[in-house]
């Protein structure tokens, strides 16, 4: 038997500046998540303060709360669609100042890929958070939502110190 | 001789004058005592003091204190006794003591706490700082301000976040590439550098 050399694992380059952390991503999804939590609980309990004043039959009661769960899904997932698909920020990105892209052009995603990304981070949380470690070890700090729908997320230069 | 004669005779004059002289002036000032007394009960009584009270009435309607004071205003003498009066030194010397004295100090300190103390209490007061914090110089003030420090908070959230991302990754990178070597180090071997 021969002694077999210790498997080399290729560690990456460090990733340029441009591309986003794992930290900095969180931290926006986390102001994200805020945002649309408290506007779906404002909504939420808005409506169910008018419903209750009605004498709504027991079946009525559970349509209407399946409804309200599937326009919560459709507002989440549109939410973070939506801007992904048009501006590539969403508030929190704003606020962190970070921009989801095409990996392969300085262009907007699309409704498209914005949708598959949505699904990518459902999956990527879905299978123990792992799709979001990947970013931590990826040269390009790529999760598998990114690789799932070719994009990159990149840091966006305060355009006011720009402009003075 | 004839010197001698009329010296003689002058004071044989004045010697005959003599006794009437005291007795003159004895009544002079008899009489200016009891003058004086007269013009004293006069001016006491009640007929004087409403006769002085008339006279100055008449001397107010017909307007004398306002030119005697209009015209003590424009006598260019005034002016030059006040301008003399305040460039010298006992002037300076004298305001000095006044300002820095206990009376003034105190006087300053009671008419402060009274303005604090009333100034809460004028609805104009108010209505200034109303006027005030609306104005849109101060909007913009305060506005831009906020929008500072929020921009200050983000920035320091921003780069320390980015500084996060780095360490972490460092630490992966450091702790795949131990794992990779076999691993880890041995116990006592120094720790792997990754740069």
């Amino acid at each position: 038997m021969t002694a077999t050399a210790p498997r080399r694992i290729e560690v990456a380059d460090a990733p340029a500046s441009g591309e986003v952390g794992l930290i900095t991503r969180g931290i926006a999804f986390a102001i994200d998540a805020i945002f649309v939590d408290l506007v779906a609980w404002i909504v939420g309990g808005a409506l169910a303060i008018i419903a209750s004043v009605f004498d709504l039959p027991k079946d009525v009661q559970t349509v209407l709360i399946a409804v309200g769960a599937a326009a919560a899904l459709v507002w989440i997932v549109g939410y973070f669609a939506v801007y992904w698909a048009t501006t590539g920020q969403t508030l929190g990105n704003r606020i962190m100042q970070i921009r989801v892209r095409s990996a392969d052009a300085d262009a907007p995603l699309g409704l498209g890929r914005a949708l598959l990304r949505v699904f990518g981070a459902f999956l990527s949380a879905l299978i123990f958070f792992l799709g979001f470690a990947m970013i931590v070890v990826d040269p390009h700090r790529r999760g598998l939502l990114d690789h799932i729908a070719g994009t990159i997320v990149v840091h966006v230069p305060d355009q006011r110190s720009h402009s003075i | 001789m004839l010197e001698t004669a009329r010296s003689a005779g002058a004071r044989s004059v004045e010697i005959v004058l003599l006794p009437p002289r005291i007795v003159l002036a004895a009544c002079v000032a008899v009489g200016e005592r009891v003058a004086a007394g007269a013009v004293e009960e006069a001016l006491t009584s009640r007929q004087a003091a409403a006769l002085v009270e008339r006279i100055a009435d008449r001397l107010l309607a017909q307007g004398l204190a306002e030119r005697f004071i209009e015209r003590l205003l424009e006598a260019p003498e005034l002016e030059r006794l006040l301008g003399v009066a305040l460039d010298s030194p006992g002037m300076e010397r004298l305001v000095t003591r006044a300002v820095e004295s206990r009376l003034t100090e105190a006087t300053m300190a009671r008419l402060i706490d009274d303005a604090v103390s009333r100034l809460p209490q004028t609805e104009a007061l108010w209505a200034l700082v109303d006027e005030v914090a609306q104005s849109p110089a101060v909007l913009d003030a305060l506005t831009a301000q906020s929008r500072g420090v929020a921009d200050d908070v983000a920035s320091d959230l921003r780069q320390r976040s980015r500084d996060a991302d780095d360490w972490l990754e460092r630490t992966a990178r450091r702790v795949w590439h131990r794992r990779g070597r076999g691993g880890g180090a041995a116990p006592g071997m120094p720790e792997p550098q990754v740069p």
